[in-house]
């Protein structure tokens, strides 16, 4: 698993809202604090393999992001309340 | 009962509007964008439907640009309130509702801008010239009504808003009469804000406003309200994001799910369609209305709104006769003193009858016949 790192819920939706138009499969996730300096946030989870198109689809829809985060890195950034 | 009230509040709401609004309470309660567990994230994709739902609408060019507000005037509130600064001047037009006027009023008296008032009514032509001449170079934006609550007389939004764009001035609108009943389509219209309700003309439940930015201008704007986002809890301020950076406290969720089904509702049956509909049952009570001698109607312009008095008699007075016969209209100024002013109906105001999408000819049929019965016994 992958993650992109979002400014809001909202903008993490309008991710995972787009990425599903392109059928790329993605979930919004609660990050973990340690994540972030700036308390609560958002990010967008996705199979790694899609990380070249995630890119080239949130850049082309304009929606601005923050950190990628992969491997063992992204499992310790979702928060543990998340089923 | 025949609901003719509706540029106050639309009434009845479509089944599935209601039906969304007890389906949000009943199964995804949660509270929208604080914390991730099931029900707080499909309260959150819920609102996020309305967003795309409201900005495919109105040519939005992003979800992000749909702030949710309690109302219109909260949403023209914050609208004119973050854009203001000290000495800024101000163009508000000659109908509009005290939602505009006391918020540019209330930043005259507390010395922070001055604003002048122009008339809307007349082609485009004569309003551009009439701004012009009231212009000045400190205008910051012009606030207008896109349709007025009291009568069916229009600005000329497209013209006005090239106008600004033209001359680097924002362009407010309030949409409370028109959003779902006239077109509009941010594409085409270069308006900065957009403020429009959910309750009217889009067939969502009360409890629900909406800001619509059309542009970058002003996305920064100052916050009327602070507190939280769901996001960036350590930061002392405000996201800088739309649309969290107005949205502080939590949303009401089972009026913004109700909203989404109100807009795909309209957006079934069509803008232009409606707009026709409510025509239509104009004409049909225009015609019965005036041909009784003792009722002045005080605009000739079809559409949803009909305006009228009774000779010698309160407005007030007649509104309560057609209550007890049944009938909902509103009495008075409709918080639109300046419009009223305008059209010269008195210090009483006058009685509005305002279409919906639910009204039908034979309840005009009726209103008309109890209208004249209520004449005929005050004679």
């Amino acid at each position: 698993m992958c993650i992109v790192t979002m400014k809001t819920m909202t903008h993490a939706l309008r991710a995972k809202s787009v990425l599903s138009a392109k059928g790329i499969s993605s979930d919004v996730i609660h990050l973990d604090p340690s994540v972030t300096a700036r308390g609560c946030a958002y990010g967008v989870s996705f199979s790694c393999g899609d990380s070249d198109e995630v890119r080239r689809v949130l850049d082309g829809k304009g929606i601005a992001y923050g950190e990628w985060i992969g491997g063992g890195r992204a499992a310790d950034a979702v928060r543990h309340d998340i089923p | 009962m025949i609901y003719l009230d509706n540029a106050a509040t639309t009434w009845p709401k479509p089944s599935s509007v209601t039906e969304a609004v007890i389906r949000c309470m009943d199964k995804y309660g949660g509270n929208p964008g604080r914390g991730s567990h099931r029900l707080a994230m499909l309260a959150a994709e819920s609102v996020y439907s309305c967003r795309e739902a409201a900005a495919d609408f109105f040519g939005a060019a992003d979800p992000s640009d749909v702030v949710f507000t309690m109302n219109t005037t909260y949403a023209l509130n914050t609208a004119i309130k973050s854009v203001a600064r000290a000495g800024d001047h101000f163009l508000i037009g000659n109908m509009e509702h005290n939602s505009v006027r006391r918020p540019v009023e209330r930043l005259a008296r507390d010395g922070i801008i001055t604003y002048d008032v122009f008339d809307i009514r007349g082609s485009a032509r004569q309003v551009l010239a009439d701004i012009q001449k009231r212009l000045r170079p400190n205008t910051k934006a012009i606030v207008c009504a896109h349709a007025s609550n009291i009568c069916n007389i229009t600005a000329p939004i497209r013209e006005i808003g090239r106008f600004c764009r033209s001359r680097g001035i924002g362009c407010i609108v309030d949409g409370a009469q028109s959003a779902g009943i006239l077109h509009i389509d941010l594409r085409s219209m270069p308006i900065d804000i957009l403020c429009v309700p959910g309750h009217k003309g889009l067939y969502g439940p009360q409890g629900c406003g909406m800001m619509v930015f059309g542009s970058d201008r002003f996305r920064d704007g100052c916050t009327l309200v602070e507190g939280g986002s769901g996001v960036h809890s350590l930061d002392p301020a405000m996201p800088e994001e739309l649309p969290e950076h107005f949205e502080a406290g939590t949303l009401p969720t089972p009026a913004i799910a109700g909203l989404a089904e109100g807009i795909r509702w309209v957006s079934n049956i069509g803008t232009d369609a409606i707009h026709r509909q409510e025509c239509a049952l104009w004409r049909h009570l225009y015609t019965d209305l005036h041909a009784m001698r003792d009722v002045r109607i005080y605009d000739d312009t079809p559409g949803a709104i009909l305006l009228f008095n009774v000779r010698n008699c309160s407005p007030a007075e007649i509104a309560g006769e057609l209550n007890r016969a049944g009938i909902c209209v509103r009495a008075g100024l409709h918080c639109t003193p300046m419009g009223h002013g305008a059209l010269k109906t008195g210090a009483d105001g006058a009685i509005r009858v305002s279409f919906g999408a639910m009204n039908t000819e034979k309840e005009t049929k009726h209103f008309a016949n109890a209208l004249y019965k209520i004449i005929l016994n005050q004679a």
